[in-house]
């Protein structure tokens, strides 16, 4: 089971390089035909794990006397379930880029260098998942630095002045990040405890353990794009669109909460002042997110906003964890999990405004549930989704984290975050609805019928049914996540 | 994370919850097979499919004793609604009430209920009914809250008059006919888990929305000229009366869920039975406006007759059975406060000679205004049956409550 897992991640990490070299045809099998495999043996990891009753698995790869361990795997409740999101929206999400990265695309037509597109991309994944079930500090960082590395090369891929600088930029920003907070996690883990596991963090005495905590919570913000670090993130839309999917939906920006959670996890309990820091960024995040998203005219753009609040929601769950609240941390995860995929199709949805009308302006989009049913009714599910409403899965998670309150009774603040999750919710349905309104049921201003692939189409409806189901599949996962 | 048991139970006050919606429901489909032609452009909002899982949603709303399925199937029925209310897009009247209504329910529907229920949850550690004490108070009101906005008590009605009205018309029966009670039968649940006691300023809320409702709508009746906005401000009126029902039974009077019950399929089944015949004016004359078919008397009988019958329903009178309801409420007021009981009598002579006038002025006065399609047997089947029973439901009911 162990080497399913260590093979999901090394079979991309591989095939990225190899992938660089490649081109046209060759290049879209040669991605597919990797991703799927990893994909599969995940799967059948996961398949396993479950069966096998959900052990905490921890295995010490590579350890010497002065560092402690440097390479391990943690198999556990977390990383299982969350790498089966970033594998399975992963896959998707290239089905559809195979698609995307093509001639007839009309903003972006691809004639050729698919090749360096997928080679980032695969590479992104396998570092995601690499990231996902490390066990030691060090990997945390290299990981970390890997997957900031391939979103500087997807962020760029289309080159041209404006895509360079915001690749830089989240290169740099993310970058910052993990120098305050990982490196300084590294050497405090190698000066004071001779050990980089994670599993020793929890030695740390009490002045430290705040220090350690708040570095580590400057490097996950930086990656999640929460106040006042976030402009990175919507600036990285120039990305192509199954690129930024990825970024919002799975990988990057979720991994900030998952570098997070791990700390939590390992570092229980918490000195209080920690929330405190905690709480009033995200507090911040949130505030900031309402005010924008009124603002935003780009499609992705306003998708960008809503990841910053989503994940400023996991967050909230995790400032619940860190008052001890095992089920904050629960929640957190279980919000990561249901984001995912309805992130992802709200995501792919703007791909197929790019793709078949040739623009991302919400304004210029009008009769969609004429000229493009199926995205007509995916931007209105995801859209809907992501504002908490039911059957979708988000709406789960919210209210998962919501019955944190027990944690908030008697603690202003943290009625405070509960209350701002919220209103977030509504003044982004607000905004949404608007959109909808204007451009899927609208009429249309020419008579034109625009037309996407089917295999666009099937990832899209794939990502709407687990959109719906995520929850059930997280559930046994989630719950037996704690520590 | 989610503690909760599932379970469908039927008892006899959500047996007749359920009653409603299910009658509702049928007329609702029987008379949508014709009427929906007056939809010319294929809208690609899939009617039939949308309106089962709004009727199902809320057959299983009363029979689930849980907040954690009755949230969920709550929220599916909001947004089942939001898509049949915006059905006719193309019309921006109809997509502003929808914005205004799927918004103000999130806003002040939702939001206080999700709060309340998570903070049930942190008290009683389950989501299932159970009595509690702690909070017991802040719980309540929040419910309240939600349940008095998609109630439209005043002052949170203001998104009803714009939404009832935008949805094709056998849709705008089952909103304002079973949809809107829920919200009551949402209110009777909580409050049977706190023992019908709660602090005195809850009480004091609730009466005073309950009597600015009936006072907003009588202000409003006079104004409207849309036939369909006329019905929706009757249903905010008609929900003061429940509440006030509430109110009775928060100051001392036990057994008001009975009367509560009684009256909600009374109120529903003359309530869809008037937006229905106003749907059938909509297909007959092709307009909601009433001065626009002054006297459509005398173009066509049948569908005046089936509308004056629909008025008379609505407004309690006698044979139909509403009248023994709206009776009750002053009986069962008159022993809590007189001057409420007073009140109440007063809203109804005043709201029924409203509607006298209403008859007068517009259904048989002078003017033929120009018949353009025939009524389809199918509507006029669905109103007449629902004619029909609003002259037997408080028999119907009480054979259901002397069995169950």
């Amino acid at each position: 089971m162990k080497e399913l897992f260590v093979l999901s991640f090394l079979i991309p990490l591989i095939a990225g390089v190899i992938l660089f070299r490649l081109d046209g045809r060759r290049a879209d099998y040669f991605m597919l035909i990797s991703v799927i495999i990893a994909a599969i043996l995940n799967l059948a990891g996961v398949v396993g794990y479950y069966t096998s009753g959900m052990p905490t698995i921890h295995e010490v790869l590579f350890e010497t006397k002065s560092f402690g361990e440097i390479y391990g795997l943690i198999i556990d409740p977390m990383s299982v379930s969350v790498g089966f999101v970033v594998i399975t929206a992963g896959l998707l999400f290239m089905l559809y880029a195979k698609d995307y990265m093509s001639p007839k695309n009309k903003e972006h037509p691809v004639y050729e260098g698919k090749g360096r597109f997928y080679g980032w991309m695969v590479l992104f994944i396998g570092a995601t998942l690499a990231f996902i079930y490390s066990s030691s500090i060090l990997q945390l960082l290299i990981f970390f630095e890997l997957m900031s590395l391939a979103c500087w090369g997807v962020v760029s891929y289309y080159g041209g002045k404006k895509a360079e600088r915001s690749a830089y930029k989240a290169l740099i920003v993310t970058n910052f990040g993990a120098m305050i907070g990982l490196y300084t996690a590294v050497a405090i883990g190698i000066t004071k405890l001779h050990n980089l596991s994670l599993f020793a963090l929890g030695n740390l005495p009490e002045n430290l353990k705040l220090l350690v905590f708040l570095a580590i919570m400057i490097a996950a913000f930086t990656k999640s794009a929460q106040f006042p670090l976030y402009s990175w993130l919507p600036d990285a839309m120039v990305a192509p669109t199954p690129a930024s999917a990825f970024l919002h939906g799975a990988a990057m920006v979720e991994m900030g909460v998952y570098l997070l959670a791990r700390a939590i996890q390992f570092m229980q309990p918490l000195p209080a002042q920690a929330f405190y820091v905690m709480a009033a960024l995200i507090l911040a995040t949130q505030v900031l997110c309402v005010f924008m998203y009124p603002l935003q005219k780009d499609a992705k753009r306003l998708l960008a906003y809503s990841t910053i609040a989503e994940s400023g929601l996991m967050y909230v769950g995790l400032a619940f964890a860190v008052l001890g609240l095992k089920t904050g941390l629960q929640a957190s995860m279980f919000q990561l999990f249901n984001h995912a995929y309805i992130k992802g199709l709200a995501f792919l949805t703007a791909g197929t405004f790019s793709y078949a009308i040739g623009t991302l302006e919400m304004d210029k989009i009008k009769g969609l549930i004429k000229s493009l049913p199926i995205s007509a009714y995916s931007w209105t599910f995801a859209l809907i989704g992501l504002a908490g409403v039911p059957p979708f899965a988000v709406f789960f998670s919210k209210l998962a984290i919501l019955t944190n309150i027990k944690g908030a009774l008697g603690n202003p603040l943290a009625l405070a975050l509960l209350v701002m999750v919220l209103i977030d919710a509504a003044v982004f349905l607000m905004v949404s609805l608007s959109r909808i309104h204007s451009m899927a049921f609208s009429v249309p201003e020419r008579d034109e019928k625009y037309s996407i692939t089917a295999l666009m189409k099937l990832s899209m409806i794939l990502l709407l049914i687990l959109g719906i189901v995520a929850p059930l599949i997280a559930y046994p996962f989630i719950i037996k996540v704690g520590w | 994370m989610f503690a909760f048991d599932f379970t469908l139970t039927f008892d006899k006050i959500s047996l007749l919850f359920a009653l409603n919606v299910g009658i509702l429901g049928l007329a609702a489909i029987i008379a949508s097979l014709k009427y929906m032609d007056i939809y010319d452009f294929k809208p690609k909002i899939p009617y039939y499919s949308t309106l089962l899982i709004f009727i199902t949603s809320m057959l299983l709303i009363p029979a689930v004793r849980d907040w954690f399925s009755f949230l969920f199937l709550w929220e599916v029925m909001t947004l089942a609604s939001y898509f049949l209310i915006i059905y006719d897009y193309p019309e921006e009247s109809a997509k502003k009430a929808g914005w205004k209504y799927f918004v103000t329910m999130h806003l002040f529907d939702t939001t206080p209920l999700i709060f309340a229920i998570v903070l049930y949850y942190a008290v009683t550690g389950t989501f299932n009914f159970t009595s509690f004490g702690q909070y017991k108070d802040v719980i309540v009101f929040l419910m309240f809250f939600g349940f008095a906005t998609k109630c439209g008590l005043f002052p949170l009605h203001y998104w009803l008059p714009d939404a009832h009205p935008a949805a094709p018309s056998p849709v705008s029966a089952i909103l304002s006919g079973a949809m809107v009670e829920l919200g009551v039968y949402g209110t009777i649940r909580i409050l049977d888990l706190v023992g019908w006691s709660v602090s005195s300023w809850v009480v004091y809320v609730i009466g005073i929305m309950a009597i600015l409702s009936m006072i907003a709508a009588i202000l409003s009746y006079p104004l409207q000229d849309d036939v369909k906005r006329l019905f929706a401000w009757s249903t905010i009126d008609n929900m003061g009366w429940m509440f006030i029902l509430i109110v009775a039974g928060l100051l001392g009077i036990t057994g008001v869920e009975k009367d509560i019950g009684y009256y909600v399929v009374a109120h529903g089944l003359a309530k869809a039975a008037a937006f229905m015949s106003a749907g059938a004016l909509l297909y007959v004359f092709g307009t909601k406006s009433l001065s626009k078919m002054k006297g459509f008397m005398n173009s066509d009988a049948f569908t005046a007759g089936l509308f004056a019958a629909s008025i008379f329903a609505l407004e309690g009178v006698p044979p139909f059975n509403l009248f023994f309801n709206k009776l009750n409420v002053i009986k069962t007021l008159l022993e809590v406060s007189q001057g409420l009981a007073i009140f109440v009598a007063v809203e109804w002579v005043v709201a029924f000679i409203i509607f006298l006038k209403i008859f007068h002025a517009y259904v048989i006065s002078e003017g033929e205004p120009e018949v353009k399609r025939k009524l389809p047997a199918s509507l006029a089947f669905s109103i007449v049956v629902l004619l029909v029973l609003s002259l037997i439901s408080q028999f119907m009911c009480d054979f259901i409550w002397a069995r169950w």
